[in-house]
């Protein structure tokens, strides 16, 4: 089938994004994609062409995540992590029953997080150790579906439960002392729970954990919903 | 002990005070939440706890888009290719 114009002028702007490697063309890229492939005026085989060459361009040519400075980057490298994790686990199979494929993507999910920021924080060190260890439930749930490696490894981190204030500097005993009172510590307690290796952590450092994991869930968020976005599509033809 | 606390960096009070407005800021319903009295910062954490679990479930929820986009698809149709196409190259 003959490439439409509008297709030629995507694959051109994306070798041009490709060679040069930068993030703002990338972000370009994909709003021309999702409105290119949510028009009417595409062939199924420049879909095919489009998307294909978008994604290996995603995979074969995004960097690390340098950090949270650049959200968008951060964002490619979930969605590039999520696509090579999903290929793995093939969840196209027909064999593969609902329950069973609605985890792998999960897990796929998460460890496309966990990876893709890398260990700097300690809610990704211990995701991803709560992953290799088959998690079967929600980070919400309770410590048996912790690994033991992931609580030993926060632990090595920060050897001690922050439940009372401790002897420190003057500055941070007094934001410790902000921090440490009942009510906040109930609230800080609930926290725990919901952000990876929370439990080895003192106060302090659970907020600093708890905006970056905000962050990097919203990040995975984006992605995901890119991802089905992207993939949704094509169906829309189908139906013509 | 201090020494333990500064091998993680010492967090002084304008540090925590950061972190507590940059989690204010990034509560989506936090336009209103004024003061660095301890109730606000109570707020905050709930706040931020049922953010964090309202991500956890859109997370989920999009997991389950995913999971029913691929097993509805029918074998035959061009769209069900691209994706075979795009999850097994």
């Amino acid at each position: 089938m003959p490439l439409t114009c509008q297709v030629i002028s995507i694959r051109n702007c994306m070798l041009l994004a490709s060679t040069h490697l930068h993030a703002k063309f990338i972000s370009i890229d994909l709003v021309l994609l999702s409105d290119f492939l949510l028009s009417d005026s595409c062939s199924i085989a420049s879909h095919y062409f489009i998307t294909n060459r978008y994604l290996s361009c995603i995979l074969r040519y995004s960097s690390p995540s340098l950090g949270m400075q650049d959200s968008t980057k951060f964002k490619h490298a979930i969605l590039k992590n999520l696509l090579l994790g999903l290929r793995k686990c093939g969840v196209t199979s027909r064999v593969v029953g609902f329950s069973e494929r609605k985890s792998a993507i999960r897990h796929a999910a998460d460890a496309a997080l966990a990876d893709a920021r890398g260990a700097a924080p300690c809610w990704s060190r211990s995701l991803a150790a709560e992953l290799s260890h088959g998690r079967h439930l929600g980070p919400s749930k309770g410590t048996s579906s912790e690994g033991k490696s992931s609580k030993m490894m926060c632990k090595r981190i920060s050897r001690r439960r922050s439940l009372r204030p401790r002897r420190k500097s003057k500055a941070t005993a007094k934001a410790a002392g902000v921090l440490a009172r009942d009510m906040v510590r109930r609230r800080a307690r609930a926290l725990r729970e919901i952000v990876p290796g929370g439990r080895g952590m003192d106060e302090c450092t659970l907020l600093g954990e708890t905006l970056d994991y905000a962050v990097s869930l919203e990040a995975q968020v984006n992605a995901m919903q890119l991802l089905l976005q992207t993939l949704h599509a094509p169906k829309k033809n189908t139906t013509r | 002990m201090s020494s333990r606390r500064s091998s993680r960096g010492n967090i002084s009070e304008d540090e925590i005070n950061e972190l507590i407005s940059k989690l204010q800021s990034l509560l989506p319903a936090s336009s209103h939440r004024r003061g660095s009295g301890q109730a606000s910062t109570t707020k905050l954490l709930k706040e931020t706890c049922s953010y964090i679990k309202s991500l956890h479930r859109e997370v989920d929820d999009l997991s389950d888009r995913l999971s029913d986009l691929m097993s509805t698809m029918d074998h035959n149709s061009p769209g069900a290719e691209i994706i075979r196409s795009i999850l097994r190259s």
